[in-house]
């Protein structure tokens, strides 16, 4: 029954509640929201990261080299000689290098020449069909089947850039042969092709169609976007570097510094609003304890009938801490939706952009979230609580 | 049943009450009256429990329950105890069936729609209490305080508010649901109207200010 007053309470005169409702709601709304964005990035981002050592690429952006890279979310900062890059691939102390070369989208997503070993750097298993043979063949992710509705055996035509209005490649068609299970990683929204593929649709000269396993020196003079390196010893993702930086003109990064830096500027960003938003929520804490301490006088009436009918002194005092837990749980609730509506049009925006999509999931993260707005709610309600339970009824009930 | 003995109350050094004594039997009807300031009010909340006295003894069912922790008199009053006070007071959240039902003792809600049925307020159980007239009000406080099925129902000033039909009509509803209940009646009121329905009187004066 005194969860049922309170309930009623807080409907019954709704104008007294709703500005602490709003309150919250903006509050845990923002919170809930940057803690999304929060963990769904710095996951995906540590899931693409795998055990990628070094990044090698032209001079320019070291951020803008990792994201374009690894996470294939920004421009590249130009090509690197083929030449160039064998070398560095050959060092005795690469364990593994993988070379990139971009050119070319279809619909916004990437059209990536690579080799195998990209795919198995991620895990990648096929769920129909095979990898390319010839050039021209294309493995798509499991997102890009999914949202485009490719099959095998299609043919689709690339875009020239990254943009969706670019020029077409009208002559040089793609099929795919093979079509990825899903990963959860970058794979999934890759188009993937051999380099040589990447090469033919540039190359204005040369539209031969050339076997996959011919090898990379026919084409040392054409150019790559990146290499992804892993290191046989840590000695040589400090050293590499270095070498490359020094005596090249291409520029060695160590992806892990540079997503650390991110982080970095964006903890700045998300701290701040943070602090924005705890001190919404403060003063949403403070809204509830003026909602309840300042309507005490009106309700002294009603509590004293409630003594004079067996309620105890604890009821009382629970009546008006369960209002406040109910008040700080419904801004919750609405903030929580909020965020994912905040989240959604986020969506709409990330995956026209960056092929990422937010999940509108519960994250764990908001249990704690939940528990503090709560502990507002209580603390907030604790002094009117106590003011309730020392109503003299005697009085209070001669009095009108 | 309920036996009061040598009950004195001090609000202060100077302002000091004592009551007479007062034995009252299960199905009886009893009125106090007095002047006002004469004390009836603070007579019936130390009966209710509400206040303790300075002095003297309250025994109900031989049991003295001005020395009851506060805790066992709040369960004693919502168990054994009805209240209808001069004015109405009610959860305004809640419907009248709600506010029928509000006590933790209330016994369930059939009992509830009976004894509306008994007062005529059947038709109102769904409105809210500003939803009410006076009269209506009153009636809805008389169910809720039969609502635990009381042994003692305590009516403080209950038609002050009431013209002359609905006060008869009141006090015979008290009466009469005292008598249904087996519960003793205690009636504070300065209404003649009252003494006239009841004809067990106590009379208060200015003599029991000490």
């Amino acid at each position: 029954m005194i969860l049922k007053i309170a309930w009623k309470n807080i409907i019954h005169q709704p104008l007294n509640s709703i500005l602490c409702v709003i309150l919250l709601l903006f509050g845990t709304g923002i919170i809930s929201l940057l803690l999304s964005i929060q963990n769904q990035v710095t996951e995906k981002f540590g899931r693409d990261m795998q055990d990628i050592d070094l990044v090698v690429g032209a001079k320019g952006s070291p951020l803008q080299l990792v994201l374009s890279s690894v996470y294939h979310i920004d421009a590249p900062t130009g090509n690197i000689k083929m030449s160039a890059a064998e070398k560095i691939m050959n060092d005795p102390m690469i364990d593994e290098a993988i070379p990139l070369a971009y050119g070319d989208s279809h619909k916004g997503y990437r059209i990536l020449g690579t080799t195998k070993s990209y795919i198995d750097k991620y895990n990648g298993t096929f769920a129909q069909g095979h990898l390319y043979t010839e050039n021209m063949e294309t493995v798509i992710g499991a997102d890009i089947a999914k949202q485009l509705g490719l099959k095998i055996g299609d043919n689709f035509l690339g875009t020239h850039g990254e943009q969706h209005e670019g020029h077409i490649h009208k002559d040089q068609p793609y099929t795919v042969v093979g079509i990825l299970s899903m990963t959860n990683t970058v794979l999934d929204d890759l188009i993937l092709t051999n380099i040589e593929s990447v090469w033919q649709v540039h190359d204005t000269h040369s539209h031969h169609n050339h076997h996959a396993s011919d090898s990379l020196n026919a084409y040392k003079n054409k150019e790559i976007t990146a290499i992804l390196l892993k290191c046989k010893t840590k000695l040589a993702v400090l050293n590499i570097p270095r070498k490359i930086n020094q005596q090249t003109n291409m520029q060695a990064v160590l992806p892990g510094l540079e997503i650390n830096r991110l982080y970095y500027m964006m903890g700045i960003g998300t701290k701040t609003l943070k602090l924005i938003a705890g001190g919404i929520i403060t003063m949403a804490g403070l809204s509830v304890f003026f909602a309840l301490y300042g309507r005490l006088k009106e309700r002294k009436y009603e509590l004293a009938l409630m003594r004079t009918v067996g309620y105890r002194l604890v009821d009382l005092f629970k009546l008006l801490l369960i209002e406040g837990i109910l008040l700080a749980g419904i801004g919750y609730i609405l903030g929580t939706i909020l965020s994912r509506i905040g989240l959604y049009f986020i969506n709409i925006k990330s995956q026209n952009e960056m092929n990422f999509e937010f999940d509108l999931g519960y994250q764990y993260e908001e249990i704690w979230l939940l528990l503090t707005t709560l502990l507002v709610g209580i603390l907030a309600s604790l002094i009117p609580a106590w003011r309730a339970t020392r109503i003299d009824v005697a009085s209070t009930l001669s009095e009108r | 049943m309920i036996k009061t003995t040598n009950v004195t109350y001090n609000y202060s050094k100077t302002t000091q009450l004592s009551f007479p004594n007062i034995a009252i039997e299960s199905g009886e009807s009893i009125v106090i009256s007095g002047e006002s300031g004469s004390g009836k009010t603070t007579l019936l909340h130390l009966l209710a429990g509400l206040m303790r006295p300075t002095s003297g003894t309250i025994r109900m069912n031989n049991e003295e329950i001005n020395s009851f922790t506060s805790k066992k008199m709040d369960q004693f009053r919502g168990s054994e105890i009805g209240l209808v006070f001069q004015q109405s007071y009610f959860i305004e959240s809640l419907t009248v069936i709600e506010n029928l039902l509000l006590s933790p003792y209330a016994v369930n809600r059939e009992k509830a729609k009976s004894i509306a049925e008994r007062l005529q307020i059947n038709n109102l159980l769904n409105r809210f209490p500003k939803q009410l007239s006076v009269g209506q009000k009153q009636r809805v406080t008389i169910a809720r305080a039969l609502m635990n099925q009381p042994k003692l129902i305590l009516a403080d000033e209950p038609t002050s508010a009431l013209d002359n039909k609905n006060c008869s009509k009141v006090i015979q509803l008290l009466h009469q649901e005292a008598i249904n209940n087996n519960a003793a009646l205690i009636v504070v009121s300065h209404d003649a109207r009252v003494k006239n329905e009841i004809n067990h009187c106590i009379e208060l004066d200015n003599l029991n200010l000490a």
